[in-house]
């Protein structure tokens, strides 16, 4: 098994023990976890100048406008 | 979130089905989701430390776009729930819409669903106000203290550059400021982090308010405040439904 196969059927498999995990496969999940990089969550942007509300979100559907009766 | 566990049936199959994937999310969950789908860019490339965020988020909404318009089934995977906290999904989605093609987003799970089962918060309890941090700092928001109060993006709190990979103790200490309008530095707020891997276990640092100021953060930290007041009852309210009873009987 790689190691991200082990790392999704801990994720994704009750049944599946941790601790019984073979000392091999444990050195090989520390490994790839500690190699791997951090990486940038940000996704969200609140800047408070009145660029921001042109730039952050493209021009909203305008709804059709309601018929007078 | 955590790889293997926090992916919906649906997500996965549309992962899997696709021409194309672009992905934003910790490199692990990256190679996981590569194993759905070996034609997968990581949309992390467009980040830099100093380049405005709306520059960044443009061109990932770009990457995607391009593939879009080349006739391509494109699949944008974004860890957590894509339309929570999240600008370049939503944007890419109306965009590609406006253009006319066909495109929608799959919920996902989210730090705030991971948050709720390990902390053992249940959100409907007292109410739940989530804000952006920075957001929270830059304008005048009415915190109601009987709530929950969650914090996102703290790690960047109070940056206006939109460019910085993470803001220091100054930035904090107006936030705590801000936040002493309604909590005393006594009160215990949490300091949450959801494992990438089911081998870790989740950050859940209780400390004071006053102590967030030197505390560790990182760019997927989430903070939890807990309510510093009582509910308090609306009587009048509660008069006015009582008498509405009383007539019905
Ligand atoms: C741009 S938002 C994206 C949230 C994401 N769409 C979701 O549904 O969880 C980034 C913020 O989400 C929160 N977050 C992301 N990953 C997290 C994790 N593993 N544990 C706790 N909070 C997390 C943090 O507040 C972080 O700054």
């Amino acid at each position: 098994m790689t190691a991200i196969t082990l790392l999704e059927k801990l994720g994704a498999d009750a049944s599946f023990d941790p601790s019984l995990l073979s000392a091999q496969d444990k050195e090989t999940l520390e490994d790839i976890i500690s190699k791997a990089n951090t990486f940038n969550a940000i996704e969200l942007i609140s800047v408070p100048d009145e660029k921001e509300s042109e730039e952050k979100e493209p021009e909203e559907e305008k709804e059709p406008e309601e018929k007078q009766s | 979130m955590t790889v293997g566990a926090h992916i919906a049936p649906i997500a996965r199959s549309h992962i899997e089905n696709a021409d194309i994937v672009f992905f934003a999310g910790h490199p692990l969950m990256e190679m996981w989701v590569t194993e759905m789908n070996s034609n997968l860019h990581s949309l992390q490339v467009f980040y830099a430390e100093g380049k405005d965020r709306r520059i960044t988020y443009k061109e990932m909404v770009n990457a995607m776009m391009t593939e879009v318009r080349a006739g391509k089934k494109v699949v944008g995977a974004f860890y957590g729930h894509p339309g929570v906290f999240a600008l370049p999904p939503h944007n890419v989605i109306k965009i590609a819409k406006k253009e006319g093609y066909a495109a929608h987003m799959v919920p996902g799970i989210s730090a705030e669903d991971c948050l709720y089962a390990d902390l053992g918060v249940d959100p409907g309890k007292v109410g739940s106000q989530h804000f952006e941090a920075s957001q929270f700092m830059f304008y005048q928001r009415q915190v109601d203290p009987s709530a929950y109060l969650i914090l996102w993006q703290v790690g960047i709190a109070g940056d206006k550059s939109a460019a910085k990979f993470s803001t220091g103790k100054a930035y904090r200490q107006i936030l705590v400021e801000l936040l002493n309008e309604n909590y005393p530095n006594e009160h215990k707020v949490a300091l949450y982090e959801c494992p990438t891997v089911a081998i870790r276990e989740p950050r859940i640092e209780w400390i004071t308010l006053g102590d967030f100021i030197e505390a560790e953060l990182s760019l997927i930290t989430t903070m939890l405040i807990p309510p510093s007041q009582k509910l308090l009852k609306n009587q009048s309210i509660i008069d006015r439904l009582a008498l509405l009873e009383k007539n019905a009987h």
